[in-house]
């Protein structure tokens, strides 16, 4: 069987242990000449090897002075003290009681107790008796013990009757259990092992110890969730365009012939910002005129420009893409543009749903583009996303026309899933431009939850650092 | 979007093809109609339909397209309205209602027969026209009615009636006022602001003056339709025209296709018209059809196209493959209000095409693509704080006041320069963020089980209002939109010195500039131990004297009141201000 590779802190402690079988940590620390801290991590490590065994003799107590024990004036015992005061004679009663202080009583007790001192003169004075006190008095050898201990000895190491003389008194010593009655042992081969000097300088280490971890450094998920994007829809010949969270609604509605009492409008499901912030110019009077007549013709209702002027945290980034198209429409050849950012919708927050999300935008608007050259878009968006089986289906959106929504095939749950929206601008929408504009879009965050496995889509925004920290994509 | 429930068997026999339509071929063209399945258990399957199809809203309506999907039958549905010179059935609209609900069309279905099954249909497609088409009743409601229990007789009259008119609405005994019918019945509550006009409401009376219906709150209990029911009344009422007809024409074309025939409602009075409920002509080229599609189909493979979608193409003359020209005109049905354009009919040819037919090509390009200068400075950014062992997090702009305001000491006037949205349905998503460290501050009190040290960043936009003083672009737009970075450290021995050290190798590293600070005080940060960062720019950049940030200890009382027991300290910059990030 291969010999274990052992670190030099092990061997210097496998070494100390073969000369001294059984050790404290402190002893063994001063033993091998480490430091406890390196002692302790050795002794964990050669534990986990089944090198060394530690036995814990929690019967055992440490003992030093309490509160009263350590307040002794020069560390004596109260008797003691009164003994001393009588020693040359009988002395008057409150001279004694002047010299004992608050110890007086106590010690009156013990040495009337044990008959060494009487009280005589009427009462007024005390003097020895004939009982001659043992040398060392209860309790006085568990004292010295102590003290000598460097103020905590082992309560092994003591008599049990003498201690238990200091024990009764209030206060005067503490018990505590022995942190350092651990014995550390060998075990297994180690008792056998052969370790030169030589080794024992050697830098060899476990490499197949587990290690501390290391606090990572990193950008968020979702982040490079959008760098992938964003990186794909460059390579594929975009060009990336962004523009403002707030918008008039002019360009998240009107100019998208979104009718101006469609449901998506209500303050229910739009966020809109506080009254007094309008908007004065929308776009070219031309445009504005357009749109409000072509308003007027679909939907067979007034169109108001006030309503036009309203404010709103944009719904979706096609007003931005728009927006570009269409004021640099003069001077637009072709163009494959691309916009990614925040969209909001006043809902409820849930595990499916978020008031404020990302969305991504790709347009085309070049001569002789088709929906099919839209599929085939994205088709190799996906699969440079890593998801290979697309499909699309018809679906409606108020402002292309023809629309489809790709469905895409997640192993993961087994199932066909609904990602972008795409279609065809309604040539209401570009009236102006020369060519038709190929447009598609949706959620990044659905993209970023089929990526990393996460089921509760509102974790890209709890910043929760342990999930930061250990976040990885469940499919590249 | 709406969703309906439809029995398989049902469909099989409402499309009534040949024996190799089965369940299978269904569920499988359902989606290529524009349909999502959202649960399909054999026999049922739960489809959602876009609120632009309402005719989609019954079995009997779907079975209609697959029927031309599927080849069963095409062209246009059948569907004629008998009209005789002497109505039987005549409603005279008052001018009393002209002010508050002017509109009301109808028509006449007899000789059906009602299950429950198909009922429950009528009442969804019903309740989905209030919705969509409807808005919410305010543009159109349906009133529908048992014919043969107008005690009263024709001809109804469409009229206003004060609040104290009393009548058994659906589902009551006992007859109410109009006023009580407000206060205690559902309906009442839910509508009765549509109407409410001076004390007056609009109300369908027979010939009698017993009431039929109150649109568009509810119905009177006298007429209501059970599954006994063999001739229906439908009215329309509303505040436009065209949208009253287009529901009507929906109701119609489904009453029809379930087996009802139908007789024209006689309406006049207050500018109201008999509705004709014909079909109009739209035109579509079929070279746009191709351009659009990628496709090359003749004239004639896009007509056999948009008769599969149920709709007719008119020929030119003659029979045979040619008979179509370039420019193809369409009869459309009055219950396909969806179909406006030609764009529309391009739509309808890709789904009569197949749309699983129509497959991706590659896309010449002669274009090169580009990152954003922005997204090139933010790189910058991220790759300096990931170098030093910080975490990105993001956080939503749209923030609480307790996060922005309350917990960070903010002086109350500057709550005169938050920027609120209306109505937001959670107190955490109200305003728009003026800066980012207070959400980073409020992240680390989420975190405080974690190992520490931690350090996170963000960067993003925050939002200002416009008041011509800030140095970002000048611009008329009310709201500026400035990007941001902002740090945070939490640990044991975080303060100032690493901020601002972190600070300036983030500026060295992205842009080339360093980091000035000078002592100002800010509600954020520790009394003196806090400054002003002036952004010192690399040697060819233009010179800006201006603080553009704040950089320091965080007030231990802020700590403490998010139970953060490590010291923190960050910095927060302005990038737009900074003359860092390019000109977009």
């Amino acid at each position: 069987m291969q010999e274990p590779v052992l670190h030099v802190i092990e061997k210097k402690i496998i070494k100390s242990l073969q000369e001294n079988p059984e050790q404290s940590l402190e002893e063994l620390a001063a033993s091998a000449g480490q430091s406890l801290d390196q002692t302790r991590r050795g002794i964990e490590w050669l534990r986990h090897k089944k090198l060394v065994t530690i036995t814990d003799r929690s019967d055992d107590t440490m003992v030093e002075l309490g509160k009263n024990g350590l307040e002794l004036p020069g560390s004596t015992l109260p008797e003691r003290r009164l003994l001393n005061l009588l020693k040359d004679g009988p002395q008057p009663l409150p001279k004694v009681r002047d010299a004992m202080g608050s110890l007086f009583g106590a010690a009156m007790g013990i040495v009337k107790r044990n008959g060494w001192v009487v009280v005589v003169d009427g009462d007024n004075a005390l003097s020895l008796t004939s009982v001659t006190p043992p040398a060392l008095l209860p309790g006085e050898s568990s004292l010295l013990s102590i003290k000598k201990g460097g103020g905590r000895v082992s309560a092994r190491s003591l008599d049990k009757a003498d201690l238990r003389e200091l024990r009764r008194r209030p206060l005067f010593v503490r018990e505590l259990r022995d942190r350092t009655a651990a014995r550390i042992r060998l075990a297994g081969r180690a008792e056998q092992m052969r370790i030169s000097d030589e080794e024992m300088s050697s830098c060899a280490i476990d490499v197949g110890a587990d290690v501390p971890g290391t606090p990572l450094g990193r950008t968020h998920p979702l982040k490079e969730v959008i760098s992938e994007i964003r990186e794909i829809f460059v390579t594929m010949g975009f060009s990336e365009i962004s523009g403002n969270v707030v918008q008039p609604c002019f360009w998240n509605f009107d100019a998208l012939l979104t009718p101006q009492d469609h449901p998506s409008r209500d303050m229910q499901d739009t966020f809109y910002l506080d009254g007094d912030l309008a908007v004065g110019e929308l776009g070219s009077p031309t445009h504005v005129e357009r749109v409000g007549r072509t308003h007027a013709d679909m939907w067979r209702q007034k169109w108001d420009l006030s309503e036009a002027k309203r404010m709103v945290l944009r719904t979706h980034t096609t007003c931005v893409t728009l927006r570009h198209l269409l004021l640099r429409s003069e001077s637009l050849g072709d163009a494959r543009a691309f916009s990614l950012g925040r969209v909001f919708r006043n809902e409820k927050t849930s595990y499916k749903h978020l008031a404020e999300f990302t969305q991504v935008e790709g347009v085309v608007h070049e001569k002789g583009s088709t929906i099919r050259d839209l599929m085939r878009i994205q088709t190799e968006f996906y699969r440079r996303l890593g998801l290979p089986r697309v499909k699309f289906w018809p679906t409606f959106f108020p402002y292309t026309e023809p629309s489809f929504q790709s469905m895409v095939y997640n192993e993961r749950l087994g199932k066909w899933v609904e990602l972008f929206g795409m279609g065809v601008f309604h040539p209401h929408v570009t009236a102006g431009l020369r060519h038709p504009v190929l447009a598609w879009g949706g959620g990044v965050e659905r993209i970023a939850m089929l990526k990393y496995g996460v089921d509760d889509v509102r974790e890209f925004y709890a910043n929760n650092l342990r999930w930061l920290r250990s976040a990885r994509p469940a499919c590249r | 979007m709406p969703v309906v429930s439809l029995s398989y068997e049902r469909l099989l026999r409402l499309v009534s093809g040949p024996g190799d339509i089965t369940r299978g071929v269904i569920s499988e063209r359902l989606p290529h109609l524009g349909l999502d399945i959202e649960s399909d258990d054999g026999d049922t399957v739960r489809i959602e339909y876009s609120p632009n199809r309402p005719d989609y809203a019954t079995d009997v309506g779907v079975s209609l397209a697959l029927q031309g999907m599927l080849g069963v039958k095409r062209g246009l549905v059948p569907f004629d309205v008998e009209k005789s010179p002497v109505p039987s059935c005549e409603v005279r609209v008052s001018q009393a209602v002209s002010g508050v609900r002017p509109v009301l069309t109808g028509v006449v279905a007899r000789g059906g027969a009602l299950d429950d099954h198909l009922l429950r249909q009528l009442v969804t497609l019903q309740e989905d026209l209030h919705f969509g088409l409807g808005r919410n009743r305010r543009k159109v409601a349906i009133g529908l009615h048992d014919l043969s229990k107008i005690e009263g007789g024709f001809p109804l009259v469409y009229t206003a009636v004060p609040a104290d008119h009393e009548f058994a609405p659906l589902g009551e005994q006992a007859e109410m006022t109009v006023a009580q019918i407000m206060r205690h019945t559902k309906a009442g509550r839910a509508y009765g602001s549509l109407v409410a006009d001076g004390g007056a409401f609009p109300a369908i009376l027979d010939d009698g003056g017993n009431t039929v219906s109150l649109p568009p709150i509810i119905n009177s209990d006298m007429t209501a339709v059970t599954p006994d029911t063999t001739d229906i009344l439908v009215d329309v009422t509303g505040t436009s025209r065209h949208a009253a007809e287009s529901v009507l024409a929906v109701m119609s074309v489904t009453l029809h296709a379930a087996g009802f025939g139908l007789e024209a409602l006689s309406v006049a009075g207050g500018g109201n018209r008999t509705p004709p409920l014909e079909p109009r002509a739209v035109r579509v080229s079929v070279d746009r059809v191709n351009e659009v599609l990628g496709l090359d189909m003749s004239p004639g493979d896009v007509a056999s196209c948009l008769e599969r979608c149920r709709l007719q193409p008119q020929p030119l003359q003659g029979k045979g493959p040619h008979r179509y020209g370039k420019i193809i005109s369409c009869t459309v049905p009055a219950y396909r209000q969806d179909i406006m354009s030609e764009v529309d009919l391009i739509e309808e040819a890709a789904l009569g095409h197949g749309t699983w037919r129509i497959e991706p090509v590659p896309l010449p390009s002669g274009t090169f693509g580009n990152r954003s200068a922005v997204s090139r400075a933010m790189h910058g950014i991220d790759t300096a704080m990931i170098g030093m062992g910080y975490v990105e997090a993001l956080n939503s702009s749209l923030t609480s006041a307790h996060i922005l305001y309350e917990v960070t000491n903010r002086p109350v006037p500057e709550r005169d320069g938050m920027i609120a949205t209306v109505g937001s349905k959670s107190s955490e998503h109200a305003i728009l963020r003026d800066s980012l460290l207070p959400g980073l501050i409020e992240n680390l009190s989420r975190n405080i089980h974690e190992e520490y040290p931690q350090r996170l960043y963000e960067t993003g936009t925050i939002f200002l209002r416009n008041h011509g003083a800030a140095p970002s672009a000048p611009t008329s737009a009310p709201v500026l939109e400035v990007t941001h970075v902002a740090a945070i450290t939490a640990h044991k021995d975080s303060g100032f010195s690493e901020a601002k050290s972190v600070l300036r190798s983030m500026l060295g590293a992205a842009f080339g500039a360093d980091v000035g600070t000078a002592p100002a005080p800010h509600h954020m940060f520790a009394d003196g131990r806090c400054a002003g960062v002036i952004v010192e720019p690399a040697a060819d950049g233009p010179a800006r004297a201006v603080t553009t940030g704040y950089i320091g200890e965080i007030d231990p009382a802020i700590l403490s009141s998010y139970r953060i027991r490590a010291p923190v300290s960050g910095f927060e910059l302005s990038l737009s201000d900074s003359s860092l990030l390019p000109e977009q």
